[in-house]
């Protein structure tokens, strides 16, 4: 019994890199989830603050409404696999957003057209090792990744800190040529039952637009749900 | 003088069908100077068309980054239109905006450069309204309306009276969206409109930008366009600040600019091949009937004439010679540019689209225009090459030996 017990001890304070990996690319969502979600933008031009409820399975189907503003209630974006539809309730149109408009901005926000589709998975798209541990890196775990040669991935290094109960604290985006160009914060930890931790708070931060961010308020998350396949579709996309 | 004048004239005539062979090929230089000069003229005028008052107007008013950076949110206000209508010499100012969008049939998408115009002003800037080729321009007052470039329209497979969505992100961060209805179809022979370009009404871009009574440029029309300058000035007293520039074509298209200035370039070339010929034309002419004259020219030095009134002489010949030349050429070259001015020539054989000029597509038929200081030019030219090239044979002749020149054949 008592060896069982310091078996369970060393387990929970020695994480794996797959555990320090998998709780990167779940924060937030997990495998399946259905959240409400706040965010607030900054840029040098505008402010602005939605709220939208995001189904989450995997990381192959996500459907995103906005709830706020009254402007912009019921703009739903679906992404499946590679593909990203907006729905437009306003002249009840749905639309693919070709190749070209990728690279633009999702919402308003910092995140890209193709940061949702491109949503590649650390455990999945990248080689990564463990580059600090506890006691070299205040008290965290850094797993620095580089993608691997096939990934559809626009980074060139990736570095997650991660606490050793498994809960990110931030992830840094390098590009190709070595520059950080983007940082993403995790904050206000909460439990989500099933003795898991996630962070609530997300602020993602691009260092080449010194004073603007996106902030990502979770008031919500259900990790519980089931959701099947079928429920990422057009005709959802258009469901009030 | 008179006497000079006398024995000039004669002395012309002794030679007749010399004298007229020289003016006959000079009235031919005269008259195909005029023809090239009045053709040139009317390309350059057709480009000036095209690339000035079609796109750039005789004045811009924009925000300072605006050329530049292409901001959406470095706006005018809309106000500043009154104040341009107020300002004497202001013929006609369309106020723009401009953004880029995601325009949708409902098959296809194509991405396109939104223009938001004012259906009511636009058209007297712009001769945008004889370039629809199908259904009509923006119907004044009316909002809801799209009209695309020709290219577009078949890219995204919809015809008149079909609807198409835009969507855009917005100045302030939210996906602009919108439906509008195809009332008409350009061909402004500008490749970027053609392919990506549609016509909404301002209002209604305002609308989806989210850029309420804001503009990103204002085009004005003066009532001189060979007078821009003090016009510019005085805007620019009246309305220039931090937030607000006023350009003239020239400023804001430097590139126009220099090309406009190969006008003058051109017409020097021209000028200078034909008088070049013309002028070795006169230098033989004169030369010959020199040395042909010796003992006649001796004559005259034995009887007393003075080597000055020998030059004055033969250079009177020559200036009653380039008279002559220029009468029959001015006929010649007047009939050559009515041709022009009237009919054109048509190159669409050899350029069945039109013409492209640095992406600017112009009519196949290029009509002439007649400048009088360009036809005054090549006149001046004539006189000025028929003194310069007989001054050497007049030298010649008032430095003759009479008793040598008595003695020749």
């Amino acid at each position: 019994m008592m060896m069982l017990l310091l078996a369970a001890m060393a387990w929970a304070a020695d994480p794996t890199i797959e555990e320090l990996l998998l709780a990167t690319d779940d924060a937030g969502r997990g495998d399946q989830s259905v959240a409400v979600i706040q965010m607030h933008v900054k840029t040098d031009r505008y402010e602005r603050t939605m709220k939208m409820q995001a189904w989450a399975k995997g990381t192959e189907r996500t459907l995103v409404r906005i709830l706020e503003p009254a402007k912009d209630a019921g703009v739903t974006t679906l992404k499946v696999d590679d593909n990203l539809w907006n729905y437009l309730p306003k002249v009840d149109r749905t639309m693919k957003v070709p190749p070209g408009m990728m690279s633009g901005s999702w919402m308003g926000s910092h995140f890209s057209n193709d940061d949702l589709v491109k949503e590649s998975r650390l455990s999945e798209d990248f080689t990564c090792e463990i580059t600090g541990r506890p006691d070299d890196s205040g008290g965290n775990y850094v797993v620095s990744c580089v993608p691997k040669p096939e990934a559809p991935v626009v980074w060139g290094k990736v570095a997650a800190t991660v606490t050793p109960d498994k809960v990110p604290v931030k992830v840094e985006y390098w590009d190709e040529k070595g520059e950080l160009v983007r940082t993403m914060d995790y904050s206000d930890v909460r439990d989500v039952g099933n003795g898991r931790k996630m962070p609530f708070h997300m602020m993602l931060t691009p260092h080449d637009k010194p004073g603007e961010f996106t902030e990502l308020t979770f008031e919500s998350l259900d990790l519980t749900v089931q959701l099947d396949d079928g429920f990422f579709n057009l005709q959802s996309l258009q469901q009030r | 003088m008179s006497f000079l004048l006398t024995v000039a004239w004669r002395n012309l005539w002794r030679h007749k069908r010399r004298s007229l062979i020289t003016a006959t090929a000079m009235a031919v230089g005269v008259a195909l100077c005029m023809a090239t000069l009045a053709f040139n003229d009317g390309m350059f005028e057709a480009i000036f068309d095209v690339m000035i008052e079609q796109q750039l107007g005789h004045v811009q008013v924009h925000h300072p980054d605006y050329p530049k950076k292409r901001v959406m949110n470095d706006t005018l206000p809309a106000e500043i239109l009154t104040r341009i209508d107020g300002e004497p010499g202001t013929v006609a100012a369309a106020p723009r905006l401009q953004g880029f969008a995601l325009l949708g049939s409902e098959t296809k998408s194509s991405g396109a450069l939104l223009l938001g115009v004012d259906p009511e002003r636009e058209p007297k800037v712009t001769p945008i309204g004889k370039r629809v080729v199908e259904g009509t321009f923006l119907p004044p007052g009316e909002t809801g309306g799209i009209v695309l470039g020709l290219r577009l329209a078949d890219e995204l497979g919809v015809g008149l009276g079909d609807s198409v969505v835009a969507v855009t992100q917005a100045s302030d961060g939210s996906l602009g969206n919108a439906l509008y209805t195809v009332t008409g179809i350009v061909k402004t022979g500008s490749a970027q409109i053609d392919r990506s370009g549609a016509f909404v009404s301002v209002a209604d871009l305002q609308d989806l930008l989210v850029l309420p009574d804001q503009l990103h440029n204002i085009t004005i029309l003066t009532d001189d366009a060979t007078d821009i300058a003090p016009y510019a000035e005085r805007l620019r007293a009246d309305i220039a600040s931090d937030t607000v520039e006023v350009q003239t074509w020239w400023e804001a298209s430097p590139q126009s600019a220099q090309m406009m200035s190969m006008r003058d370039f051109s017409s020097v070339i021209v000028l200078g091949i034909v008088f070049g010929a013309a002028g070795l034309g006169i230098l033989n002419t004169m030369m010959m009937s020199v040395f042909e004259r010796t003992r006649e020219l001796g004559v005259l030095k034995a009887l007393g004439l003075r080597p000055t009134r020998m030059v004055g002489l033969i250079l009177v010949e020559s200036v009653l010679l380039a008279s002559l030349a220029v009468s029959i050429g001015l006929a010649l070259g007047g009939g050559l540019d009515a041709f022009l001015v009237l009919r054109g020539i048509d190159l669409s054989a050899s350029a069945k689209e039109g013409i492209s000029f640095s992406g600017v597509v112009l009519d196949p038929v290029i009509k002439g225009v007649v400048r009088w200081e360009g036809v005054a030019q090549v006149v001046g030219a004539v006189f000025f090459v028929s003194l310069a090239s007989s001054l050497w044979p007049a030298i010649r002749a008032a430095r003759l030996d009479p008793v040598e020149s008595l003695r020749a054949e």
